[in-house]
C-alpha cells in the first residue's frame, strides 16, 4: 500500500504512445459505423464518446480511484457530457442536459442496439440511436485507456498482454461491421490501415518487452521496429492484391441487420386478395375513403401479393422474401428509392379514411414519403414501407377519421412498341407453387402466338379479355361466379366452357400464366375509383380491383388489366349429349394401360426445344473447371515467376564478367539449390565447412554417392583467392560440378521436396534463417 | 615471386614426411605436430601448456631430432639466472682475454621446459631472443642462427613457485596449444612399449637446417588475397570490441596469423591462402593474445570460447576484394 502512496503517477512517453495508438485505432474503428447513419451525427457522438471516456479514465488514474470510483466517475461523465456529443439538438442551450437528454441517453444505451439493426438504414429516426456509438466509444474508452495506463505499466509487456489492449478496439470495429449495411465504407483502406497500426504497435511492443538489458540495443531496436514494419507492410500489400482477387462480393458480407427479422410480419394478417368479395358485397356502397389528388385514370395500391401456395396469393414474408418482393421496413423521415423503377411523374394524396379498416395504407405508385397528420393511437414508427412493391402498413391499422398524405413516384407506361425488344427483368423469382397443369398448358399455348415477352403478356391479357365474362357472383350477377383464386378455381377458369369471374380471378390466373412462362409477377390489389383531374373522390367498395405487374429489365414493373368488361354470359348453349344406344357388346379385357397425361404442356415443349437447341456444356462443367482452374493458376503463378526468377539469377551468375566471380556464382548457385531442396545451409563460414555440412545431409539421406561439393568449394576456393586470372575453360568446369553436384543432390531427396523446391526461393528462406538467428542471439543476450 | 604449384606441391611432401617422422614418437597427435611444424616453418615459438606427463618434452625433442640441427633443454627454476639460458662472458686467463661461452639458447631447438617457474627476470632474458634472433651480452650481440624456435611448456596445475608469464612473453609466441592426453588406442600401442624410455631418440633425421630455411622462405611467399587479410583484420578486431575481453589482439598477433596462414596453406599444397586457413589457425594463434575480462573469466568464459564465438559471428568472405 505504501507503494501506492508515492507522488501521483504520471504516464510514461510509452504510456501516452499506447493510449494514442488505441485512439486511433477506435476511431479508425468507429468510422465504420458511417454505413448505418445518415449524417456525420453518429461520429461526433462516437469521437465524444472516446473523449469522455479517456477523459475519465485518465482522471480516475490521475487521482488513483478505486474501481467503483472509476466507474461512478465514468458514468457520470457519460450522463453529464453526453448531451453535449450525442444529442445536441435536444440539449439545452445546445450542452445542457435536460431530463429528456438524459432519458435519452439510458434508452439508447439499451434499445437503440436493436433499433439500429432493425430501422430502415441510413437511420436518422428515432434522436435516441446516436446514444449508440457514443456509448461505444466511451465503453471502449474507459475499458483501453484505464488497462493502458494502470494495468500494462505495471506488468511486464509482453505482446499478449498489449494484444489485450487491442480487443476493445477490434470489437468496436466487428461492431461497425456488423451493425452497418451491406455497403463496405472503405473496407479495404480501414482494414489494411487497422491491421497495420495494431501490428505495428504489437511489434513495437515487442522490442519494448525485450529491451530489458541489451548493450547497444539501438540497432537492435531499429532493426526490429523496421523488421515489423516491412513484415506488415508487406503483408499488407499481399493481403490487399489477394483480398481484391478473393474478396466475396458484397451482397455476402455478413452484416446483422440481414440476419435479423423486422418486427413487422406480414403473414399475420390476412392475404387482401383473399378478402376481395367482401368489397364487392359487403362495402359495395359503403365510403370506404375520400382521397384527393388522384389524376385520372391513376389507380389506389392497397397491397402486392406475389407468393402463391394453391390456395391464395400473398404477401411474401421474411422468410421466402426475394428481390422481387422486397422486405417491410421501418423507414425515417424518408422513404429509399424502389429499386426498379422509370417515373418522370410524381403525385400527391390527401387520404382520409372512413369505412376503411386494414393495416395496409392505401397509396399511389411508390412512395417518397408518408406523413401521418391525423391517426389515433398510431405513430410515426409504426409504419413500416416495402420500397420493392410500393406497399405500406401501419402495424396499429387505419381507422376512420385517420388522415395521411403521400407522396409518390408513378411508373411510366412506355408505349408497346418501345417494348418489344425489353426483356423481363432478371429477379429472383419469388415463391410460387401448385399452379394447376391446365393453366401452365394454356398459358404456352396462348403465348406461342407472340415472340416478345410483352407480345405475349399482351396475348394473354387479349385473350382473357375476349373469352372471359365478369361476374362478381353477386345475386345480381347473370353467372354464377365462385370467389377464392386457389388452385381449383383457376383449374375450373380455363378447363369450363366459360370463363366467369372478376377481377380477383383473372388477375391471379394471369399472374399464375406469366409465373409459368417464367416472368416476374406480382398480383396488386387496390381501387380503381372515378378520379377526374386530382380533385376529391370517393371511394367505395364497388371500386375495388386487382391487376398485375410484369416487371421489365431497366424500365419497372409494368401493369396488365386482364380483366373482361363483358358482364353477360351467353345461355348454356351447348345441348346435353343425347344418349344413342349401342348394341352391347363383350367388353375387352381390361388392360393396363400408360396413364395419360395430357395436359402436361412441359413434355411438348421439351419434345420441340431439344431438337432446336444447339449442344450446350452444362453449367456444372464451367463451374467445375472454374474450380479446378483456379488453383491451378495459383499454383502455376508462382510456379512460372519463381522459375524464371531463378532463371535470371542463375544466368546472371554464370556471365558475371570476371571469371572468379563466374565460379562464385557457381558455387553460389549450388548453394541456393541445396537450401531449395531443404537442405539447412551452414550460415556465416567458409566454402569447406558448408560442403562438409551438406555433404552430411546428403549421406543422412542413404545416398552413398559422394556430393563433390567438397572439390567444388576447393575449386572455387581456388579461382576466387588464387590470385590469379581465372580461364573460362575453368569456369565452365566449376560450372559443370556445381551442377552436377546439385543433380545428386536433386536425386538424393524425394519427389515431394523436389516440386517443393521449384516453389522456394533462397533468398527468402535465408532471410527467414537469419531472422531466426537474430532472435535467437536476442534472447541469448537477454539473459546476463 | 609467386610460389609455383609443384613448389607447393614438394613442400606439401616434405611437410607430410616430417609429420610422420614425428608422429613416430609421439602417436595420435598429428594436428600438434602440424601446428608446431607450422611454427618452425614461419619462424615463430611455441607454447605447450599441458599436465605433467602428456609428452610435451617428447614432442619437442622429437622435432629437435627430426632437424639436422642442435638442440638444447632449458629446465626452469625459480633459481635459474638469465646467464644460465642466454650465457656468459669468461675471462680467459691463458688468452687473456673475455671469451663469451654460449648459453643453452643457442640452438636449433630450444626446449624451455616449465617456463613459468624462473622468475621474471630470467622469462624476460628470452624475449629479446624470441623477437630478434639476437642475444646481447655485455653489450655485444650474438646471434643465435636460423633456424631458430623455442618449444615453451607449461604446467597450468601447479600453481604453487610459479610466475605467470607476462603479455609481452606470450604475445611472442607464434601458437599456444595443449597436446592431451592420447585416446584409448594409442595409449594401449604406447604402454606396450612402455619398456621403450627413449622414443624420441627412435627420430631420426629428416631434413637439414637449410632445408627448413628455404622451406620458410618458400612459405612466405605463398599469396594471400585481399579480402583474406581483410578477415584477419576483421577478426582481430572483433576480438577488442569483444565484451568479454579486456585487451584483444594485438597488431602482432595479427601478423603473426597472416605469416602462419601463408605456411598452412602450402602445407597443404595450395600456392594461396583460403579462409579455411584463418579459421583452422584463429584458435592457437589468438587464444592466448586475448586478456579475458576478469568477470566473464570468473563466469566461466575462456579465451578459446571468445574466439570461437567471433568466428562464428564474424563472416568469412566468399568472394575476391572489390
Amino acid at each position: 500500500m505504501s507503494a501506492l502512496r508515492s507522488p501521483l503517477p504520471r504516464l510514461s512517453t510509452t504510456t501516452w504512445v499506447d493510449v494514442a495508438t488505441l485512439l486511433t485505432l477506435a476511431t479508425i474503428a468507429m468510422v465504420g459505423l458511417g454505413s448505418a447513419f445518415d449524417s456525420i451525427d453518429y461520429l461526433l457522438a462516437g469521437l465524444g464518446g472516446l473523449v469522455v471516456g479517456t477523459l475519465a479514465a485518465l482522471a480516475a488514474q490521475r487521482f488513483r480511484l478505486g474501481t467503483l470510483p472509476t466507474i461512478a466517475v465514468a458514468i457520470g461523465a457519460y450522463f453529464v457530457l453526453g448531451s453535449v456529443f450525442a444529442l445536441p439538438r435536444d440539449a439545452l442551450f445546445g450542452f445542457l442536459p435536460t431530463p429528456d437528454t438524459l432519458a435519452s441517453l439510458t434508452i439508447g444505451a439499451v434499445f437503440g442496439w436493436a433499433d439500429i439493426l432493425t430501422l430502415r438504414a441510413p437511420v436518422s429516426l428515432p434522436d435516441y440511436v446516436t446514444a449508440v456509438p457514443y456509448l461505444a466509444g466511451w465503453l471502449v474508452a474507459v475499458v483501453s485507456i484505464t488497462l493502458a495506463t494502470r494495468w500494462l505499466p505495471n506488468r511486464t509487456r509482453t505482446p499478449w498482454r498489449s494484444g489485450l489492449l487491442l480487443i476493445g478496439p477490434t470489437l468496436l470495429y466487428t461492431a461497425g461491421v456488423l451493425l452497418g449495411t451491406d455497403e463496405a465504407y472503405f473496407a479495404a483502406v480501414r482494414g489494411v490501415t487497422f491491421a497495420c497500426i495494431a501490428l505495428i504497435w504489437l511489434g513495437w511492443r515487442r522490442r519494448d518487452s525485450a529491451q530489458v538489458a541489451i548493450a547497444g540495443g539501438r540497432q537492435m531496436l531499429r532493426r526490429k521496429v523496421v523488421g515489423t514494419a516491412a513484415v506488415v507492410v508487406s503483408a499488407a500489400v499481399v493481403g490487399t492484391l489477394v483480398g481484391n482477387l478473393v474478396v466475396p462480393p458484397e451482397e455476402d458480407r455478413f452484416v446483422l441487420r440481414e440476419n435479423i427479422d423486422p418486427p413487422f410480419e406480414q403473414l399475420v394478417y390476412p392475404s387482401p386478395l383473399a378478402g376481395f368479395r367482401e368489397y364487392t358485397k359487403d362495402y359495395v356502397d359503403t365510403t370506404l375513403m375520400t382521397v384527393t389528388g388522384l389524376q385520372t385514370g391513376e389507380r389506389i395500391r392497397l397491397a402486392t401479393m406475389d407468393t402463391y401456395d394453391g390456395v391464395s396469393w400473398g404477401v411474401a414474408g421474411a422468410a421466402e422474401s426475394s428481390d422481387s418482393s422486397g422486405q417491410f421496413r421501418l423507414v425515417g423521415r424518408t422513404i429509399p428509392e424502389p429499386p426498379l423503377v422509370t417515373s418522370n411523374t410524381e403525385s400527391s394524396l390527401d387520404v382520409t379514411i372512413a369505412g376503411y379498416d386494414d393495416v395496409w395504407i392505401p397509396s399511389t405508385g411508390y412512395a417518397e414519403a408518408i406523413t401521418l397528420s391525423q391517426a389515433q393511437g398510431a405513430a410515426d414508427e409504426d409504419v413500416r414501407y416495402n420500397e420493392a412493391t410500393g406497399t405500406a402498413v401501419l402495424t396499429s391499422g387505419l381507422a376512420s377519421g385517420d388522415s395521411y398524405s403521400i407522396g409518390a413516384l408513378q411508373q411510366d407506361l412506355p408505349a408497346a412498341e418501345a417494348l418489344a425488344d425489353v426483356p423481363v427483368a432478371a429477379i429472383a423469382p419469388s415463391a410460387v407453387s401448385r399452379i394447376p397443369d391446365p393453366v401452365i398448358a394454356k398459358a404456352a399455348e396462348i403465348a406461342n402466338t407472340a415472340s416478345t415477352p410483352y407480345a405475349k403478356l399482351q396475348a394473354l391479357e387479349q385473350w382473357m379479355i375476349t373469352t372471359g365474362y365478369l361476374s362478381h357472383g353477386t345475386a345480381s350477377d347473370q353467372a354464377p361466379s365462385r370467389a377464392g383464386h386457389g388452385a381449383d378455381r383457376m383449374f375450373d377458369m380455363v378447363t369450363l366452357p366459360t370463363m366467369v369471374g372478376d377481377e380477383e380471378q383473372y388477375a391471379s390466373l394471369f399472374a399464375l400464366m406469366a409465373r409459368s412462362l417464367n416472368y416476374p409477377v406480382r398480383v396488386v390489389m387496390g381501387f380503381a375509383p372515378e378520379a377526374v383531374g386530382g380533385g376529391q373522390v370517393s371511394v367505395t367498395g364497388d371500386d375495388v380491383t386487382a391487376w398485375i405487374e410484369v416487371a421489365f429489365d431497366g424500365v419497372g414493373w409494368l401493369p396488365f388489366f386482364p380483366t373482361p368488361d363483358e358482364t353477360d354470359v351467353p345461355q348454356d348453349q351447348v345441348p346435353k349429349p343425347k344418349t344413342e344406344p349401342q348394341p352391347q357388346v363383350r367388353q375387352p379385357p381390361r388392360t393396363d394401360s400408360e396413364p395419360d397425361d395430357l395436359v402436361t404442356a412441359v413434355e411438348i415443349d421439351d419434345s420441340d426445344d431439344e431438337e432446336k437447341t444447339p449442344f450446350v456444356l452444362p453449367t456444372w462443367v464451367y463451374i467445375a473447371g472454374i474450380v479446378l482452374a483456379i488453383p491451378i493458376v495459383l499454383l502455376l503463378i508462382p510456379l512460372l515467376v519463381i522459375g524464371a526468377l531463378k532463371k535470371r539469377r542463375l544466368r546472371r551468375r554464370r556471365n558475371a564478367g570476371a571469371g572468379d566471380l563466374a565460379a562464385a556464382g557457381a558455387w553460389d548457385e549450388a548453394l541456393d539449390q541445396y537450401s531449395e531442396l531443404g537442405f539447412d545451409v551452414p550460415q556465416r563460414t567458409t566454402r569447406r565447412h558448408v560442403a562438409a555440412g551438406l555433404q552430411d545431409q546428403v549421406l543422412d539421406r542413404g545416398v552413398t554417392e559422394t556430393t563433390g561439393l567438397t572439390v567444388l568449394a576447393a575449386h572455387t576456393d581456388d579461382a576466387v583467392f588464387g590470385g590469379r586470372d581465372v580461364s573460362p575453360e575453368e569456369t565452365e568446369r566449376v560450372w559443370t560440378e556445381a551442377l552436377a553436384s546439385v543433380a545428386i543432390a536433386r536425386a538424393a531427396v524425394g519427389r515431394s521436396r523436389r516440386f517443393a523446391s521449384r516453389f522456394r526461393v533462397s533468398a527468402a528462406r535465408a532471410w527467414a534463417a537469419r531472422v531466426a538467428r537474430s532472435a535467437a542471439s536476442a534472447k541469448s543476450k537477454e539473459k546476463p | 615471386m609467386p610460389v609455383t604449384q609443384e613448389q607447393a606441391t614438394w613442400f606439401a611432401d616434405a611437410f607430410e614426411k616430417l609429420v610422420g617422422n614425428v608422429d613416430k614418437a609421439i602417436l595420435g597427435k598429428s594436428h600438434v605436430i602440424r601446428l608446431v611444424l607450422t611454427a618452425m616453418l614461419s619462424d615463430g615459438h611455441v607454447l605447450l601448456e599441458d599436465f605433467p606427463g602428456t609428452g610435451k618434452t617428447v614432442l619437442a625433442k622429437a622435432l629437435a631430432n627430426t632437424l639436422d640441427g642442435t638442440n638444447s633443454r632449458i629446465q626452469f627454476t625459480p633459481d635459474l639466472l638469465p646467464s644460465d639460458v642466454t650465457g656468459v662472458t669468461i675471462y680467459d686467463q691463458g688468452k687473456g682475454i673475455f671469451e663469451f661461452h654460449q648459453g643453452p639458447i643457442f640452438a636449433s631447438i630450444v626446449l624451455a621446459d616449465e617456463i613459468n617457474r624462473a622468475s621474471p627476470k630470467t622469462q624476460s632474458a628470452l624475449l629479446e631472443v624470441m623477437e630478434e634472433g639476437v642475444v646481447t651480452v655485455d653489450g655485444v650481440g650474438h646471434s643465435v642462427g636460423s633456424p631458430f624456435m623455442v618449444i615453451a611448456t607449461q604446467n597450468p596445475v601447479e600453481q604453487a613457485g610459479t610466475y605467470t608469464l607476462p603479455e609481452a612473453q606470450l604475445d611472442r609466441f607464434l601458437f599456444k596449444t595443449s597436446l592431451g592426453y592420447p585416446d584409448h588406442k594409442t595409449a594401449v600401442v604406447l604402454l606396450m612399449d612402455s619398456a621403450n624410455r627413449a622414443r624420441a631418440s627412435k627420430v631420426s633425421p629428416i631434413i637439414a637446417s637449410d632445408s627448413v630455411t628455404t622451406m620458410a622462405q618458400l612459405a612466405s611467399q605463398v599469396y594471400a588475397d585481399e579480402s583474406v587479410m581483410d578477415y584477419v583484420s576483421r577478426l582481430v578486431t572483433a576480438t577488442r570490441t569483444h565484451k568479454d575481453v579486456q585487451l584483444g589482439v594485438s597488431m602482432r598477433g595479427a601478423m603473426a596469423l597472416a605469416r602462419a596462414t601463408k605456411t598452412w596453406a602450402i602445407a597443404s599444397g595450395r600456392t594461396f591462402v583460403t579462409p579455411d586457413d584463418v579459421r583452422d589457425l584463429a584458435v592457437p594463434v589468438l587464444a592466448h593474445r586475448v586478456i579475458v575480462d576478469p568477470e566473464s573469466d570468473f563466469a566461466g568464459v575462456t579465451a578459446e570460447d571468445i574466439i570461437q564465438r567471433i568466428l562464428l559471428d564474424v563472416e568469412p568472405p566468399a568472394y575476391r576484394a572489390a
